[in-house]
């Protein structure tokens, strides 16, 4: 034992290579920590996206057999859900709500708005000389993103200068640049790029500001023209129960990323490089008045019969079912008593409780396509004070015991025609098997009667 | 590095600056054995550092800024960690693990992460901080708020594991 003992204090002394991004990002923010709040939202505000994005994407491997049309187009079936006929029948259309950059055209064409999401859809019609600068249609690894990676595979382990110039440095990506070296740029767009008054904030509701939970996705109709689809969830928190509202929807600006539907394998997030990522900013806002009205009509509420579900410290219940005529939305809210930091934060504190996911069957067994998103956190520590933290996340480093927290979530399951009953099945990651959770531990399940 | 803290907290900047350069190392093998993407480490250290700079006026003794800063980052790390969710493992991970597979192994040169790295988190994690930061584990046992008996377990546990795995290559 003491020969490993040396060993390991003598790798303890070799030297610790650093890569590239990490050391670029340590001096990116030691220059400009001083800018305000500036850094720090910024990187928020796009980690957030990326963050909902790849969640989404995650949920693909187990949803993409359902699949999703809408206007008889894949649009939205990566997102897992399946709007089938009703999607049309719902959307409002929307006239004279256009953006423009020169020749490039954004236009808002119709949105749907239900208990769980609203729906915006965008007709993109790129100038060529747009589209040329976004590189929409060209391939995300360029010929020198290629060579650069190859050298450095040649040269063999470590980081250089070059590594910044490619998606993911370091000699270990070869392999993955070179199965995706066909992925293709699409395009996107970003709402409240400004990041206004340093508040995060992606729609505006009766002028009020709120940074919603979204999730965008994009359709090539031609070479120059894409439709892109902005989902936000707009839940009775940010809503309140309205059924008719304003939305606003400016400083948005055009971009390039990967086109995720093209490549090999979906989980991927492949970004271009600082050179190939391109941008356009538009200026102008777009504004629309949304109305549940027609939905709301079509809805029906079921009961739920109080059951909880408790596990170490937490509690949590169904407050709200509502059937849609295009989802079911379950309102799931959650109550964490005494709890600490550890209890939170550390995977290996004896009350951690790990990553949530439902699984929601039919009477006969069947999984039915679902996602669940956090969109409420609130904390309330001993002293009586509070905290609302971003969804999903832990919004302090210091210290405290016997606080409170308490969650809103929304699980979203994919319409059914017709149903009886519904079983949803909690269950929370098992630290223990695997760092990023490959088995899941049964906490609990709601049995619920459709058909009250 | 305590001059440095009290200049820092003067409102030098470069002081600060390189106070984080001075640990950035550290900071980096931390984060890596909570979290594997690249990405995810580079937020965890920025946050870390615009908490810091935030907040280094409230470090009562300037001689625990390292743990201070060290506590933070974990944090950051569990913060990062937790948000993930299954299936969302980018394909830069797998990459990094094949890679590592076939790369020859010698203790003259091999990364200190890279030699713990089939060890489980938490391990990982206590191996870093016992060996590369040279904390006692007393504290480590603040720090991580683990009992020490414990954080002793762990490394013994971990270095029978790594003396398994080296067994033929290194030892030999």
């Amino acid at each position: 034992m003491n020969e490993i003992e040396d060993i390991i204090k003598k790798v303890a002394k070799n030297n610790v290579e650093i890569p590239a991004k990490i050391e670029h990002r340590v001096n990116y923010t030691l220059k400009n920590k001083n800018t305000k709040n500036k850094v720090h939202y910024i990187k928020r505000l796009v980690t957030s996206f990326v963050y909902i994005l790849c969640t989404m994407i995650g949920s693909l491997t187990v949803y993409a057999a359902f699949g999703g049309t809408i206007n008889n187009k894949p649009v939205i079936e990566w997102f897992g859900l399946n709007f089938s006929n009703n999607y049309d029948e719902y959307k409002e259309e929307v006239v004279d709500q256009q953006i423009s950059y020169n020749s490039t055209t954004v236009d808002l064409i119709s949105t749907l708005s239900d208990e769980g999401f609203s729906i915006f859809e965008f007709d993109v019609k790129l100038s060529d000389e747009d589209r040329e600068y976004l590189r929409a249609g060209e391939k995300v690894i360029t010929e020198k993103d290629w060579e650069d990676a190859k050298e450095q595979y040649e040269t063999g382990r470590g980081t250089n200068a070059k590594s910044m110039g490619i998606p993911f440095e370091g000699t270990s990506n070869y392999k993955m640049l070179e199965k995706n070296k066909d992925t293709v740029n699409t395009i996107e767009l970003e709402f409240n790029n400004s990041a206004e008054n340093h508040k995060i904030h992606n729609i505006f509701i009766d002028d009020v500001g709120y940074y919603a939970k979204c999730i965008q996705t994009t359709n090539k109709v031609a070479d120059n023209e894409y439709k892109v689809y902005q989902l936000y969830l707009l839940t009775d928190e940010i809503l309140k129960g309205k059924n008719e509202f304003n939305v606003t929807l400016k400083g948005i600006t055009l971009k390039n990323r990967a086109d995720y539907k093209n490549e090999e394998n979906e989980t991927i997030y492949l970004a271009n490089t600082a050179n190939n990522a391109k941008s356009i900013d538009i200026s102008g806002e777009i504004h629309t008045q949304i109305s549940k009205e027609k939905i709301a009509n079509n809805s029906k509420s079921i009961e739920n019969n109080n059951e909880e579900i408790k596990y170490k410290k937490m509690t949590e219940k169904i407050e709200k079912i509502t059937v849609t005529p295009v989802q079911t939305v379950i309102k799931i809210s959650k109550v964490y008593n005494d709890i600490s930091l550890q209890d939170i934060s550390s995977t290996i504190d004896k009350d951690y409780i790990g990553i949530e996911r439902y699984t929601v069957k039919d009477s006969d067994g069947n999984e039915i396509p679902s996602v669940n998103c956090e969109t409420k956190r609130t904390v309330t520590y001993s002293n009586g004070k509070q905290e609302e933290w971003a969804t999903g996340d832990i919004g302090t480093y210091k210290d405290f015991s016997d606080a409170k927290m308490e969650t809103i979530e929304y699980l979203i399951i994919q319409h059914q025609e017709s149903i009886s009953n519904l079983k949803i099945i909690s269950e929370v990651e098992n630290i223990k098997t695997d760092e990023y959770g490959k088995s899941w531990d049964k906490i609990g399940e709601y049995n619920i009667s459709m058909t009250e | 590095m305590e001059e440095l803290v009290v200049r820092a907290k003067e409102k030098d900047e470069s002081a600060f600056d390189e106070l984080i350069l001075l640990i950035q190392k550290e900071m980096y093998l931390i984060a890596k054995t909570k979290l594997k993407n690249e990405d995810d480490v580079a937020d965890a250290i920025q946050e870390t550092i615009l908490l810091a700079y935030k907040n280094l006026r409230k470090l009562r003794d300037d001689k625990y800024f390292k743990t201070w800063i060290i506590k933070i980052l974990i944090n950051e790390c569990n913060k990062i960690y937790n948000r993930k969710k299954k299936n969302n493992i980018s394909f830069e991970e797998k990459e990094v693990e094949n890679f590592l597979k076939v790369e020859d192994i010698s203790y003259d040169s091999i990364g200190f992460d890279i030699f713990i790295k089939d060890l489980k988190e938490d391990e990982k994690l206590i191996l870093t901080l016992y060996y590369y930061s040279e904390y006692s584990t007393k504290e480590i046992s603040k720090i991580l708020k683990i009992k020490e008996n414990t954080i002793r377990s762990k490394i013994s546990r971990a270095k029978i594991k790594l003396k398994n795995k080296y067994e033929g290559e290194l030892l030999s």
